[in-house]
């Protein structure tokens, strides 16, 4: 399974100007992450884990170092590149689910089709998005509005949109920070499903030591640096832990 | 993402948050409003003055005695320079389709006992062709009854109404003009009243031969109405009349003229160019009112790009590129702007009625203003919610993500 580098980071340095002088936020990170992987990115704040997710995420650009993704170089893209490449490669799903409030699940989910190049016509945008939302267990729930749903089934609607343009890579920024044990644990088994049945690359931002054991790869990132990098060698399944968990009844 | 996308998210934006959306357009609505009322009162306005002109007939010189200014002066005390056979004389000119002079005076009339002042204005039958007044009862007086000196009368409506009573044909009966006796023959319909307000029916038409001979016991006429058989004569006749009147009344070289024409379309062109000033003032007032409501736009799509920063970083992280999001919110400004545009027309169009109602002054609103009002709103619209919108495609999507 383990194949071509999608994510190729080659001593990637970032410097913020900060008052008089500057922050380095990293000082030369080199990793490769190969498809279909499920990496937990961890490390106390300030370490630089969200700079380097955002680099990762094509939100950010660095300021040395080279950037592979998917064989393509992004570290010189323009801010406009950059956007394609986030809307064609890259699923995004954060803590704090950033659903856009006024419109419903379905149309959240269909944002990233709208802004694609070579649009679908309506008809497939619509078939995707039921995919989309089936794939997470929400078929039912496209006409509501994300305050109509609770925290769990939100993300998971997060989930569909990013899922909905078949992304190369998932990153999820602390999906489960805001969720209780078992909505999290259901974030975390459609995440997986996601990575094993989709074999889509995963990589999770995280700081709960719980939730790395689910990923089969584990970075640790502290001052700027890559402290540790080890395999899991039998990751937990979710699904299987979620079995064991008392039923609640959901929101 | 298209525009038929921006469009669909405007308005549902637009849509749930009713209230500041009103509020927002509101500004837009008054200004456009007032574009309209004030476009369609002034058209109004033209349009009743160049009506009233047209009613002293269309194509008409008008030549008026004058003391001369020359080197030797005439004696007399009044100007009367002007004769019939200058008429005769004019009415030979090329062009010329129709010759009225005029020998007018107030004068008393009197019907069994009932007395009225009107003015009373000797003419030629072709007064009722230059002023387009023929009677609505019995008829005008003919060129016989000119070489006859006919004691006969056409008499408007004013005059008819308040010298005989109610019920009674004028025509035919025997009226007393300054104690000559008179038979009524016509009576002309209401014309209203004249540019200056005055009223124009309180008339009686005579011969001018009998005007002068009989009634006013003069040689000379007070007017010549001359009409001419194209607008685009009117300027060469001008000068032909002039270059026949200097020589008929024998003016030296360097001698000035012992008469004025006037071109009525010139007055025309006059009054016209007043509404237009006066139109063209209004609608500036209330292109004033439509940029201050503008500004208003202008500062709720600045809170709302505020409020809206996180929505903008969810965008971009999903592929919005600056371009789209900067369409996005100049939409949602236009589609602002417009909306409030037309509100706006329909609560002008309603307004413009009810002033027309309520004031009795004629409005038009025109296809041109609304169009105006339309453009100028998008224009409001795009001018106001580039700087927002900039604003919100400028935006770092890491920082907009973040932002609480």
């Amino acid at each position: 399974m383990e194949s071509l580098p999608v994510i190729d980071l080659k001593e990637i340095r970032k410097v913020y100007p900060m008052g008089a002088g500057h922050v380095n936020a990293l000082k030369g990170v080199t990793v490769s992450v190969s498809a279909g992987e499920m990496v937990a990115v961890m490390g106390p704040s300030g370490s630089g884990k969200s700079t380097l997710l955002n680099i990762i995420g094509c939100l950010d650009r660095p300021t040395g170092g080279r950037y592979i993704l998917d064989g393509i170089d992004v570290s010189e893209m323009s801010k406009e590149e950059l956007a394609r490449v986030r809307n064609k490669k890259i699923g995004f799903v954060f803590q704090g689910f950033n659903l856009l409030s006024r419109v419903t699940a379905a149309a959240n989910v269909q944002l990233p089709l709208l802004y694609a190049d070579g649009k679908p016509d309506k008809k497939e945008m619509e078939r995707r998005t039921v995919e989309a939302l089936s794939w997470v267990g929400l078929r039912e729930y496209g006409h509501h509005l994300p305050n109509q749903l609770s925290g769990g089934q939100q993300q998971r609607v997060a989930i569909a949109r990013a899922l909905v343009n078949s992304p190369s890579i998932i990153l999820a920024d602390e999906p489960t920070g805001a969720l209780d044990t078992r909505t999290g644990m259901e974030v975390i088994d459609v995440i997986q499903r996601l990575n094993f049945q989709k074999k889509i690359t995963v990589i999770i931002v995280t700081h709960e030591p719980n939730v790395a054991l689910y990923c089969r790869r584990i970075i640790r990132v502290k001052d700027g640096r890559i402290q540790e990098d080890r395999k899991v060698d039998h990751p937990r399944v979710a699904a299987e832990d979620l079995k064991e968990m008392p039923a609640e009844v959901e929101e | 993402m298209n525009l038929a996308g921006n469009f669909g998210i405007a308005l549902n934006g637009l849509r749930s948050n009713k209230m500041r959306s009103l509020l927002t357009i509101l500004g837009i609505v008054i200004g456009v409003a007032a574009v309209i009322v004030m476009i369609a009162v002034g058209q109004g306005a033209r349009a009743r003055i160049t009506s009233q002109i047209e009613s002293m007939g269309s194509n008409l010189l008008m030549v008026f005695p004058e003391f001369s200014r020359g080197p030797v002066r005439g004696a007399g005390g009044s100007a009367n320079t002007l004769t019939r056979e200058d008429a005769e004389a004019i009415a030979g000119l090329p062009y010329v389709e129709r010759v009225a002079p005029e020998l007018s005076g107030n004068a008393t009339l009197r019907y069994e006992g009932q007395t009225w002042t009107a003015q009373v204005s000797g003419t030629t039958p072709d007064m009722q062709y230059i002023k387009d007044w023929t009677p609505e009862r019995g008829s005008f007086f003919s060129d016989r009854d000119i070489s006859d000196n006919a004691m006969v009368a056409v008499i408007g409506r004013t005059a008819a109404d308040n010298l005989f009573p109610p019920g009674v044909d004028p025509v035919g009966r025997s009226i007393g003009i300054n104690r000559l006796n008179f038979t009524v023959i016509g009576v002309l319909p209401a014309k209203g009243a004249s540019i200056g307000g005055q009223e124009q029916d309180n008339v009686v038409y005579i011969p001018i031969s009998t005007a002068q001979v009989r009634l006013f016991g003069v040689n000379n006429v007070r007017l010549i109405n001359v009409q001419a058989g194209s607008a685009e004569s009117m300027a060469f006749l001008q000068d032909s009349i002039t270059n026949l009147l200097r020589e008929r009344h024998r003016i030296p070289q360097g001698g000035s003229n012992d008469f004025n024409v006037r071109n009525l379309a010139a007055v025309l062109a006059t009054a016209e160019d007043a509404t237009r000033i006066m139109t063209l003032l209004l609608a500036s007032v209330a292109g004033v009112s439509l940029l201050v409501g503008g500004i208003g736009i202008m500062n709720i799509m600045l809170v709302s790009v505020t409020e809206r920063t996180r929505e903008i970083g969810i965008r971009m992280a999903v592929g919005a590129t600056e371009l789209s999001i900067l369409t996005q919110f100049l939409v949602e400004a236009v589609t602002l702007c417009l909306l409030g545009g037309l509100i706006g027309i329909v609560i002008g169009f309603l307004g413009s009625k009810l002033i027309s109602m309520a004031a009795g002054w004629p409005t038009a609103v025109t296809l041109s203003s609304v169009l105006l009002a339309v453009g100028f709103s998008a224009a409001v619209g795009i001018f106001f919610g580039y700087y927002p919108a900039k604003k919100a495609a400028g935006l770092n999507p890491i920082d907009a993500l973040r932002f609480e």
